[in-house]
């Protein structure tokens, strides 16, 4: 479940943020506060632990680039989340075109090599869940994600994703079904 | 005479429907998928190595260190909006006089438009994706028209920084 710091404190770290003589220390307490949720998030789409590493390192770059862009239309942790996100589908995008396969012909690939992976203890249902995942939309694959690992309420999820909660339902209930079907039926 | 017959009697005589067995071995099967799903029981079963979350911290830290401040072009949206539709007028001159005789292959400027739309860029992303235009002319318009290559040449070249908010 996400829980981003008090709205209060939200504000004093956004602030020091934007103080270039504070700015470092508080990118320092962002980072403590935000590092592993954003990992979490961002290694569900890419999968491979080294991926994650690198986007998650980027992602914490260009928020500290664009700090300054950063309006307070929306609450800082969503903001965040939608820089992981779009980080993280343009580094699949990258690497699949690079071997020339589509979005999910990789991924698939990514999840066939998991059981060589040092970094993944799961057994042969979570391996193959996390294939069923695979097999889902784009935006599925977000919403089972966030909903099902992350417990990340509606509301909050329809402001990362920038859509409605109606939308986000409905995407999760057809995942589920579409994640039951694949596993049954595998 | 009977009591001899009970002793070669081994079956039942009851039957199942045909594949029953089968069937109901998937049907637990797909319940038990269904109850874990429901209840979360099925992790993702991925992990990080040891101490990676302590020393994430000072690489991104030393990393960010080595940032130049960054220097904003636009201060003013108006600006910014009147610059990138500058940008696409120039960009669309360039392509259009090279490319009259085979613009239906090629690249043109409501196919450049009508993508970043639907990539939901603002009028700042605009005009800094579109302020070089000859760049993006010289890669992509030489060929004719390829969503693919399009996309491909947007993901390595452009500047996504400020697609955020």
């Amino acid at each position: 479940m996400i829980k981003p710091c008090f709205l209060t404190e939200e504000h004093h770290l956004i602030t020091a943020l934007k103080n270039p003589k504070e700015k470092h220390m508080a990118f320092g307490t962002l980072l403590k506060i935000y590092k592993e949720r954003l990992y979490w998030h961002i290694r569900k789409i890419v999968i491979s632990h080294d991926d994650a590493d690198d986007v998650l390192q980027n992602t914490f770059i260009k928020i500290y680039k664009n700090i300054d862009n950063f309006k307070g239309e929306s609450q800082l942790y969503s903001w965040m989340y939608r820089i992981a996100t779009n980080e993280s589908l343009t580094h699949l995008k990258k690497q699949s075109k690079k071997q020339q396969l589509s979005t999910s012909e990789y991924k698939e690939q990514l999840i066939m090599n998991l059981e060589a992976d040092v970094y993944f203890e799961g057994n042969e249902i979570q391996k193959k869940l996390q294939m069923a995942i695979a097999q889902l939309p784009e935006k599925q694959q977000l919403v089972f994600n966030m909903k099902y690992f992350d417990e990340v309420k509606y509301k909050d999820m329809a402001k990362i994703l920038e859509t409605s909660e109606g939308a986000l339902k409905s995407s999760y209930h057809l995942a589920v079904k579409k994640i039951k079907l694949f596993l049954t039926s595998n | 005479m009977r009591n001899k017959n009970l002793n070669h009697i081994k079956t039942t005589g009851f039957t199942v429907p045909k594949d029953y067995l089968y069937q109901l071995e998937r049907e637990l099967h797909a319940h038990i998928i269904e109850d874990d799903l429901k209840n979360q029981h099925i992790k993702h079963g991925l992990k990080v190595p040891e101490n990676y979350f302590k020393q994430v911290d000072a690489e991104i830290l030393s990393k960010v260190k080595q940032q130049k401040p960054k220097v904003r072009l636009f201060h003013n949206s108006f600006y910014a909006y009147a610059v990138a539709i500058a940008a696409v007028l120039v960009l669309y001159f360039s392509i259009f006089n090279t490319t009259t005789e085979n613009k239906n292959e090629a690249l043109t400027a409501e196919l450049i438009k009508d993508y970043l739309i639907s990539t939901d860029l603002d009028a700042y992303d605009i005009a800094e994706i579109l302020n070089e235009p000859e760049l993006l002319e010289d890669h992509i318009v030489a060929d004719p028209y390829d969503k693919d290559q399009l996309e491909n040449y947007i993901i390595e070249n452009i500047n996504l920084e400020n697609i955020i908010e």
